[in-house]
């Protein structure tokens, strides 16, 4: 679900800035479906594609920190954006396979860190997806500022259910409309020590503890198959792709950007910079406070209009 | 380098030499590019060069020869004499002495080239001579000559015409032609017949040798004496002896003139003896008659055993004859005790010719005889009569073949033939008959040397002979020993065949004045194998008469046939060609011409063969003259049919213009017919050279060019090889080849050092010093083999005119430059360098004894080298001093900096001219401009100062000094200092390469500075870790003033930087061009730097 209009790579790209990382921002000069020879049969030549299925020779206007096996994002923020992966740089061409139709005049970007890509390369662009992803979901983490509400469906006799694989933390759980109150088992037990016996009814209360990781249970359930909703904090994918937005707002991203310059500066290595390291956790940690902020005064707005 | 500051670069003038191989800006260190008339004459400074004087001057006149001087020579002698000599086109000039002066005319009709002396001494004397070989004349001098004298003697045109003469004779007429002059015994009816008896048809004339046609030849036979009646006078009458007779002639010496019809007879004694008798007649009977003194001749010669008995006996029937002894009594008269004894028997086949004997008897007669040695002449031996009846023999009997009895003995004081008183003829017939018998014909006749007894005939040459050298010409041809069958002459025998019989020659003597004697030859009689010395006679004898025996001369000298004049060159193409009309020169020979059809190589002194190989008549004359267009003349002696072929196969005295003195022999090459023949002569006799002493050196197309005696060797070079010749005792010398493949092209190219041989060679100058030759003309190649050079090459087609010398470690090497001018090269072998001069040397040559180099030149002076700081020459025959002009030129020097412009703004000169003015100039980029800067003139030691260009300077990459001036005293140059500031280095193209600025570490660079003049706009492209894609591009604008701009570079992360400049035209990128750069690890900024470090 994108909440903002960045993309993972603008991201990326205001970070090879920071990092005199050159990025890849040129057109589409002509596509041509790969295949043996020029011309002949075929748009791009004789018989299939060397490189397989979907592969397309792309004429670019630069070649500049392209480099086999980056990622580029074709078309960015177009209705047929998608990240494909370079297999072959040409004189003035690469190859890859694309699943999407494109046309000369289309942009191509991609934050591809070239700099000492082979055989010394300062970042990946793997090492800097990871970046953006953990910091987005770190940011999240310490302020959840995106909700989300899914049913979850039980079979006869199943208490607990495993937690949604995005949630950071389960906010509210209903059944058949009303929400269930979050119960402790040792409550459970205080109250009513066979309540794990108890004949088949609607589950009232929920609880978490002492279930295993990402589970959580009903006190009574139907006999029958059932459903509940859970409301709760989501967290973004954890390895974001070139192309993904993010979850959080463009506005936090700023955040995001900082949260994993903290890290490529702590990164051991030739540009390795504790103190601008320092400086981007900073930047993180004010946003977090900001995010924050906003966050109580958004629940509190909540609160108070009810 | 922010900026470039000016800087005194000094040059001292050290001195490596004149180099024209390099590039002009190339050149090592302390070499020039001209040194026209400078040298080193103080190291490392340059000097003027040294001047020279003229030799053939007398005060202020100037005594030049008519034409260029090709030759030097000269002749130091005994007792500090000395001589020079100088060859100015056809002539050979001479002056005594080593004072100033002219020359004297000493030889003409030389070639007008080059030629060669070689100092030696002749045969027989320690005298040195000047032998100088050219190519039309070979000469030589001692110093003395008014004339010089031919290198060698030519041997005689004309052979020898010999005469035989008369004997001494004792006659012993009164026997044989007065009957009461003896006493007789036996002897029936002794009557006196004239045997001759006629008379003279002509005049005869006295004194001489007359051939005689008489009234009649009866009874006249050569051998035979005859009187001479004094009726009709004018001489009285006198008894003459035969020589030779033909069938109407008869040749006889008179002692008087004879009118014509005087008498001529002779009278013979007959009588006749009875069978089986014993018949005597003895001489004298008594007064008047008496026994004439056989002991001596009237030419006061004792007789000797050799002197003959003539006696001519008549027998009418021989058959009858058993002996006739004849008896010569030196004792009582008796004819019992002491005399001398011969006897005469008929001859052994007599009885078989009679007939009262068989064949047989006669065979085993004759075998007998022969085993018992009795057919031998000998004392104890008889001779024999002729055969037949009624004829004559005429004996002669040598008195070594009369036996002696008793006490005679032709050696003891009293019983010789000198005390004999009486003679008697025993004539003893057989039991077959009688007798009658004549005698005439009877003398004692001899008294000279020449004996033919054996039958063997004499023959003489001659030849010339130098008393003072002892050089000796070749003997005339031999005296012709052909009876001709070609001719209707009657030829008698052609060798002499005297009988103890002066022998009168007939020479021509020589027109060579250095001919001090002529010598006689003869071979004949008892010593026929070769020709030995008779006498030794003046030169200019036109005849001689021999009276030596055999035994006088068997130990004389052998003539020689080794004496040719230098040099018998065999012909390349040989004379083969016909007589066209006959010759018949008579029987003594005589100077003919001889008609040919074609007289191409037939040349005076030449060796014609005239005749076929089968034809007897075949001889060999010498050509002595030449009267084209196809008559020569010589000397012939057989008769000769037109057709006969005329052959010859050498040249005689052909000159040669090459000689040297080795291994005690003269060497000489440069036979035009045989280019690669090396000719030499006997050992010790440098005018000896005998027709085959020669040997082959390489191919005839690769001629000889030089021989050279060095280190105790003998070199010879020719065009293209080297060659050590070894000496071989009595054998020809042999040619080894050396490795050298570069021979002399320059005949007079050459000079040897105690080292080595420098030379000329096809390629430039190498030296040779017997193994592979080496080049040393490296350094100044493009003199000899093209290039680009302000020296003046050589012409490639006058090579061979190069001449060399070397004085005090220099080579002197004069060639023909391009142009025709001659130009100098000197090489000097401590210092190992070569400087050039101007000095017009058409020869060079070094007084070895005197230390003093001479040079000639084409306006006919003879120039001593290295004296004073000027020229001496001449103006329309007036002394003038002649300044010397000199032209330095450094070596573009471009002050460490090939690709940077310099501004050349100050020059600073520490030089001593003397006080006169040099012109200064500098010559920039290869002499694409030449400055003038102003004008060199200090008196002492002192710095001048010049300004280029008002101060301005001037740019340029590279810049030369040019001095030149002309001088007559000499100028020191001590050192150059020229300012100058380097300029950034101009180009079309920049390019940084890849740099990492001192770190491998990751590198930020933020802007860069360029420095720049450019005349077009420059294209900057920045390139990073290296890519071959311009990370950076921009342009920067043309200015050719210097400019400096800031240029902002793109955030790029980089560990390899690098910066391409680029424009259209030359641009210059001054060192302070600086770029700022940064690594990108933390606590690291910004660092400035050079663009080009």
């Amino acid at each position: 679900m994108a909440t903002g209009y960045k993309i993972v790579n603008d991201i990326l790209t205001e970070i090879s800035y920071h990092l005199v990382e050159p990025v890849v921002n040129t057109t589409i000069t002509s596509i041509v479906a790969e295949g043996y020879g020029d011309g002949g049969y075929g748009d791009g030549g004789y018989g299939d594609a060397p490189d397989g299925a979907g592969s397309y020779v792309v004429y670019v206007g630069s070649l500049a920190s392209m480099y086999t096996g980056a990622l580029l994002v074709v078309n960015p923020h177009g209705a047929n954006q998608e990240v494909v992966t370079i297999i072959e740089v040409g004189d003035n061409y690469f190859t890859a396979i694309f699943a999407n139709a494109h046309v000369a005049g289309e942009p191509i970007a991609g934050a591809t860190f070239p700099v000492g890509e082979s055989p010394d390369p300062f970042y990946t662009q793997s090492e800097m997806l990871n970046y953006v992803s953990n910091a987005q979901n770190d940011y999240l983490v310490r302020v959840p500022l995106i909700y989300n509400v899914v049913d979850q469906a039980f079979t006869s006799g199943q208490r607990t259910q495993a937690m949604p694989a995005d949630t950071i933390q389960v906010e509210r759980i209903a059944f058949g409309g009303a929400a269930l109150y979050e119960q402790g088992q040792t409550s459970l037990d205080l109250l009513n020590y066979t309540w794990a016996q108890q004949a088949a009814g609607n589950p009232t209360l929920w609880f978490e503890d002492r279930t295993g990781y990402m589970t959580y249970g009903l006190n009574q359930i139907p006999l029958n198959a059932f459903s509940v909703e859970v409301l709760y904090a989501q967290r973004g994918a954890a390895a974001l792709g070139l192309g993904d937005s993010f979850l959080l707002p463009d506005v936090f991203l700023t955040y995001v950007k900082y949260g994993a310059l903290a890290e490529v500066f702590s990164k051991d290595g030739e540009q390795r910079d504790p103190e601008r390291a320092r400086y981007c956790a900073d930047r993180f940690e004010t946003g977090v406070k900001i995010g924050q902020q906003f966050y109580k005064n958004a629940m509190a707005q909540e609160v108070v209009n009810g | 380098m922010a900026d470039s500051y000016y800087k005194t670069f000094p040059a001292r003038f050290v001195s490596k030499g004149v180099m024209a191989r390099n590039a002009d800006d190339t050149v090592p260190d302390g070499m020039y590019l001209d040194m026209a008339n400078v040298e080193e004459l103080t190291e490392n400074t340059l000097t003027s060069r040294l001047g020279s004087i003229i030799i053939n001057r007398t005060g202020n006149t100037v005594n030049a020869f008519n034409a260029p001087v090709h030759s030097l020579g000269r002749l130091v002698g005994l007792n500090g004499d000395s001589w020079r000599y100088a060859g100015a086109g056809p002539v050979v000039y001479r002056r005594t002495g080593d004072t100033q002066g002219a020359y004297t005319s000493f030889a003409t009709g030389m070639s007008g080239g080059q030629w060669s002396e070689a100092v030696y001494r002749p045969t027989q004397s320690s005298y040195p001579y000047a032998f100088i070989a050219d190519a039309a004349r070979m000469l030589k001098d001692n110093g003395s000559f008014t004339a010089p004298q031919q290198w060698g003697i030519f041997q005689p045109f004309h052979p020898v015409q010999a005469q035989v003469l008369p004997p001494e004779v004792i006659s012993l007429e009164d026997c044989t032609a007065n009957v009461p002059a003896n006493t007789y015994v036996n002897f029936t009816s002794p009557d006196n017949t004239q045997t001759v008896n006629t008379t003279l048809t002509a005049k005869v004339l006295g004194g001489l040798v007359n051939v005689v046609t008489p009234a009649s030849m009866t009874g006249i036979i050569a051998g035979q004496i005859i009187t001479v009646g004094s009726g009709l006078g004018p001489g009285p009458g006198e008894t003459i002896y035969v020589l030779s007779t033909t069938v109407t002639t008869f040749t006889a010496y008179f002692q008087y003139t004879h009118n014509a019809g005087s008498s001529l007879f002779y009278s013979s004694l007959e009588g006749g003896v009875a069978t089986s008798t014993t018949a005597t007649i003895t001489f004298p009977a008594g007064p008047p008659s008496v026994m004439p003194n056989l002991g001596i001749f009237a030419n006061n010669t004792k007789t000797q055993p050799e002197d003959y008995i003539y006696l001519a006996v008549l027998v009418d029937n021989p058959n009858n004859l058993q002996q006739i002894n004849l008896l010569f009594d030196c004792g009582d008269g008796s004819f019992t005790q002491d005399y001398f004894i011969k006897t005469f028997q008929p001859a052994l086949d007599q009885a078989l010719i009679s007939g009262t004997e068989t064949a047989q008897q006669a065979a085993v007669n004759q075998v007998w005889a022969t085993a018992l040695g009795i057919t031998e002449p000998g004392p104890s031996n008889p001779s024999y009569l002729n055969t037949g009846n009624n004829t004559y023999t005429y004996l002669t009997t040598q008195l070594s073949a009369f036996a002696s009895v008793g006490n005679a003995d032709p050696n003891s004081a009293n019983f010789n033939w000198g005390n004999v008183n009486s003679l008697q003829i025993q004539i003893i017939t057989n039991t077959n008959g009688p007798v009658n018998i004549s005698f005439t014909n009877f003398f004692l006749g001899g008294g000279y040397g020449p004996n033919s007894f054996g039958g063997v005939g004499y023959d003489w040459v001659y030849t010339y002979y130098n008393a003072v050298t002892g050089a000796e010409s070749n003997p005339s041809i031999p005296m012709s020993s052909v009876i001709p069958t070609t001719s209707t002459t009657f030829y008698p025998a052609r060798y002499p065949l005297p009988l103890r019989q002066p022998v009168q020659l007939t020479i021509v003597p020589s027109t060579d004045p250095q001919v001090t004697n002529i010598r006689i030859y003869r071979r004949g009689g008892t010593l026929s194998d070769n020709y030995l010395q008779v006498d030794e006679i003046a030169p200019g004898s036109t005849s001689y008469i021999d009276i030596s025996a055999d035994a006088d001369i068997e130990s004389s000298d052998i003539v020689s046939f080794v004496n040719d004049v230098p040099v018998t060159s065999t012909l390349p193409v040989p004379v083969n060609t016909t007589m066209t009309t006959a010759l018949n020169p008579g029987d003594n020979g005589g100077p003919v011409a001889v008609v040919v059809e074609d007289l191409t190589n037939i040349s005076v002194h030449q060796q014609v063969t005239l005749g076929g190989i089968s034809d007897p008549n075949q001889e060999i004359v010498i050509v002595q003259s030449l009267d084209p267009p196809n008559s020569f003349g010589a000397f012939a002696q057989n008769p000769h049919l037109a057709g006969d072929p005329v052959t010859a196969e050498a040249v005689y005295g052909q000159p040669c213009n090459l000689c040297a003195v080795a291994y005690n022999a003269m060497w000489l090459a440069g036979d035009p017919n045989n280019p690669h023949y090396l000719y030499y002569s006997t050992n010790f006799s440098p005018e000896a050279f005998g027709s085959p002493n020669f040997v082959e050196v390489g191919i005839p197309s690769d001629p000889i060019t030089a021989i050279i005696p060095f280190q105790g060797s003998l070199y010879v070079a020719t065009r293209d090889h080297w060659y050590v010749i070894a000496p071989q005792t009595g054998q020809a010398p042999t040619v080894y080849p050396t490795s050298a493949v570069h021979g002399i092209v320059a005949p007079f190219g050459w000079v040897a050092t105690e080292t080595e041989i420098w030379h000329q060679a096809v390629d430039g100058i190498r030296t040779f010093a017997g193994g592979s030759s080496v080049y040393r003309s490296q350094e100044i190649e493009f003199v000899f083999q093209g290039g680009t050079t302000p020296l003046v090459q050589a012409d490639p087609n006058s090579l061979d005119q190069t001449v060399m010398s070397y004085w005090n470690n220099i080579v002197f090497i004069s060639y023909v430059g391009v142009g025709g001018s001659r130009q100098r090269l000197m090489y000097h072998t401590v210092y190992k360098r070569f400087r050039n001069d101007t000095i017009p040397a058409t020869s060079l040559f070094l007084e070895e004894d005197t230390n003093v180099l001479l040079y000639g030149d084409a306006n006919g002076l003879v120039h001593q080298d290295r004296v004073g700081s000027y020229d001496e020459e001449s103006n329309v025959g007036v002394l003038t001093n002649q300044p010397i002009a000199m032209n330095l030129l450094t070596a573009y020097m471009d002050q460490g900096g090939p690709k940077n412009q310099k501004n050349y703004a100050e020059l600073t000169l520490d030089a001593d001219t003397a006080g006169q003015a040099m012109q200064v100039s500098l010559l920039f980029n290869d002499g694409q401009t030449t400055l003038p800067i102003g004008t060199l003139q200090t008196t002492g030691r002192q710095k001048q100062n010049f300004n280029v260009n008002a101060g301005l300077g001037f740019q340029a990459y590279r810049v030369a000094l040019q001095i030149v001036g002309s001088v007559s005293q000499r100028v020191t140059l001590y050192q150059a200092d020229i300012r100058g500031v380097v300029l950034a280095e101009t180009r079309l193209g920049f390019d940084t390469y890849w740099l990492q600025y001192g770190t491998t570490e990751s590198k930020i660079a933020k802007q860069f500075y360029l420095s720049y003049n450019a005349s077009q706009s420059l294209t900057v492209n920045v390139y990073y870790d290296g890519s071959s894609v311009p990370g950076f591009s921009t342009t920067m604008l043309a200015s050719p003033e210097r400019v400096s701009t800031w240029v902002r570079l793109p955030a790029v992360k980089f560990r390899l930087f690098r910066m391409v400049i680029t424009s259209t035209a030359d641009f210059q990128v001054w060192m302070d061009s600086k770029v700022e750069v940064k690594p990108v690890c933390a606590t690291k900024g910004y660092e400035v730097m050079q663009l080009m470090p």
